[in-house]
């Protein structure tokens, strides 16, 4: 178990290199001179062409990009991210500001399709062929094709505007007040698991409904087992493996629909942040953006990885 | 895109060997007449080709034209959605934007297509130093979410409309690369493509005689279930300001507006809304309805 994990861990460290040279490059190839922006039009060609380059050598820009990498890598590594061109503030503490909030939605949204999914999937496959099966898996095909920012604006127009339950706005952080912490995250979260849960849905059912002709759900019927039983401890169990193995797959897709999601719900999370900065192409609040989100990502999938050779021993022992 | 991989994953159909049968069209139509959800979305991504094709006739006023009535009006016999906050008749602005919609969705597929399938052919095939080297592009373009990558993309490039295509067509390119990388080495193993290497037939013929076509339902498949992806991921980043730039017409754009005012005119959010589900749902249905009838698991049910 040990040796997979090292074995996973290593492997993740090119692909982490690899990351940080793409947003490194990307930001760079940004056509336009960042140097002329910040001094704009001067008056005197001589004069302007001076102060560039002087500028352009004490911002290391006249060095071979490859030097420029690695001094930027560096200062990456030890937690100099630079600041904001617009509001000056540093950009890594802004990002650990608002992270916290970027994870509880989450993992609010996970759980709420994980469970929405395996209570519906679950009844959808009981009621197998009736008029509630078809509806549910109408309303599921019509889930999975929903945006983020389509489901979240309708929850507004019905939860907050009409019946008044919710305000749009008004977020509380979770260590200031945890119930309206709670309640201004969930139309959010909810918006933003319902595409997730739609197709979970499907699966559930799908997998439940192949798993209950299987020989050893015949067998615990057979030694009398209640329905409720067989269901839970024997058909739910076997089926939610491939669950949990694609929910680990809807990490890339929770993580972008994070970001629109956090800007219809003015969230100060990380994706308002990063929304904003690329509206106003600030580029080191930007290349912390998404460095924070691919490196989240890697990690996230590292320990999804881990979990399923934990769950399904094969996979240790497969390849590799 | 994520979503596509996981459903791909669920369904995984090999599909070998059912496009290329004899007798195809014949037994292909029998199938499809069974399978209502692909008929049913075959015939609205048509519907919603034709609308695209023929919107200046269809719509009946100019979608950017100010002032056509009154500002935020509901529905009515001239306005039959309403108009929006600048007197613009919504309906045409609905109609209008299935252009962009479908034509962001369509060139970002076909391009990925088109770069991702010869990709996943080359390193499927022939394998070695080759195959890992496009493996490795591919796991670094992956270890983004697909939205980020775009958005990053979008950084480099600029807004506008041309510009999503790119990079939605980029980073789906991960995505045909490694499907038909995983049918081709499934196929490479299979007796008739070993029968016709020692016959002594050439690459190419292996390739295109033997692998492609066998890899063609997939294809498809993907293809169909990735135009939902970038139609939805156009309308996010033009809800978002990065992608289709005012006034062209475009969905997501249309509904960032209309969240100013859902309390006045909710027909300024439903009119692009629904355009938005239905092409998504219409795209998604053509796709899980081909692949289920391409899968010979589920074929027999």
């Amino acid at each position: 178990m040990w040796k997979y994990i090292l074995n996973r861990l290593l492997f993740a460290v090119p692909t982490l290199i690899a990351i940080t040279v793409l947003v490194f490059l990307a930001i760079r190839l940004v056509p336009g001179d960042p140097v002329q922006n910040q001094i704009g039009l001067a008056s005197d060609p001589a004069v302007s062409a001076q102060i560039k380059a002087q500028l352009t050598k004490s911002y290391g820009l006249d060095q071979p990009l490859p030097v420029q990498y690695l001094k930027w890598l560096g200062h990456v590594v030890t937690g100099d991210w630079g600041e904001s061109l617009f509001t000056h503030r540093p950009v890594l503490g802004e990002i650990v500001h608002r992270a916290p909030i970027s994870l509880e939605l989450l993992v609010l949204s996970m759980a709420t399709s994980l469970i929405m999914a395996t209570v519906v999937g679950v009844v959808a496959a009981l009621r197998r062929g009736s008029g509630i099966d078809f509806g549910l898996m109408f309303f599921t095909a019509l889930g999975i094709s929903a945006p983020e920012f389509l489901v979240g604006t309708v929850l507004i127009y019905v939860f907050a505007l009409k019946l008044g339950w919710f305000q749009a706005a008004g977020f509380a952080r979770i260590e200031d007040d945890p119930l309206r912490n709670i309640k201004s995250l969930l139309l959010p979260g909810l918006s933003l698991g319902f595409a997730r849960a739609a197709l979970l849905t499907r699966l559930v059912r799908a997998e439940i409904l192949e798993t209950l002709g299987q020989d050893f759900i015949r067998t615990a019927r057979a030694k009398g087992l209640r329905d409720r039983v067989v269901m839970t401890r024997h058909a739910l169990r076997n089926a939610m493996l491939p669950v949990v193995t694609v929910a680990g797959l809807q990490i890339g897709a929770v993580l972008g629909g994070s970001v629109i999601v956090e800007s219809l719900f003015v969230l100060p999370g990380m994706g308002t942040y990063g929304i904003n900065a690329l509206q106003k192409r600030d580029y080191p609040a930007i290349e912390g953006f998404v460095l924070l989100i691919a490196v989240g990502f890697l990690l996230a999938n590292l320990f999804v990885d881990i979990a399923y050779s934990w769950l399904d021993p094969r996979i240790r022992y497969g390849r590799r | 895109m994520e979503g596509v991989s996981a459903r791909v994953l669920v369904g995984d159909g090999a599909g070998g060997g059912t496009l290329y049968h004899r007798r195809r069209g014949m037994a292909a139509w029998r199938r499809l007449r069974r399978s209502p959800p692909t008929l049913i979305g075959g015939a609205v991504v048509l519907a919603l080709v034709l609308i695209a094709l023929f919107a200046p006739w269809v719509s009946p006023y100019d979608p950017t034209k100010l002032q056509v009535g009154l500002p935020l009006s509901g529905p009515s016999a001239g306005h039959l959605l309403g108009t929006d906050h600048l007197g613009r008749d919504i309906l045409s602005r609905v109609i209008f934007g299935t252009r962009i919609s479908l034509l962001v969705g369509g060139s970002a597929m076909l391009f990925a297509v088109s770069l991702g399938v010869p990709l996943g052919l080359l390193s499927g095939y022939f394998g070695g130093w080759l195959d890992m080297m496009i493996m490795r592009a591919v796991d670094v373009m992956l270890s983004f979410p697909f939205l980020i990558f775009a958005l990053l993309l979008i950084v480099v490039l600029g807004n506008g409309t041309s510009n999503v295509v790119w990079a939605l067509g980029v980073g789906s390119i991960p995505l045909f690369a490694r499907l038909v990388r995983g049918t081709v080495l499934s196929l490479k193993g299979r007796e008739f493509v070993q029968a016709a290497q020692v016959v002594g037939a050439s690459h190419r013929r292996l390739i295109f005689r033997h692998i492609l076509p066998n890899a063609l339902s997939p294809i498809i498949v993907t293809a169909s279930l990735l135009v939902a992806v970038a139609v939805i991921a156009e309308a996010s980043l033009s809800y978002l300001g990065l992608g289709t730039q005012p006034p062209t017409p475009s969905w997501g754009y249309d509904l960032n507006k209309a969240l100013s005012y859902l309390e006045v005119n909710l027909w300024m959010a439903l009119g692009p809304g629904i355009a938005i589900l239905l092409t998504a749902t219409a795209f998604n249905m053509l796709g899980d309805g081909l692949r289920d009838l391409t899968d010979p698991r589920l074929r027999n049910k």
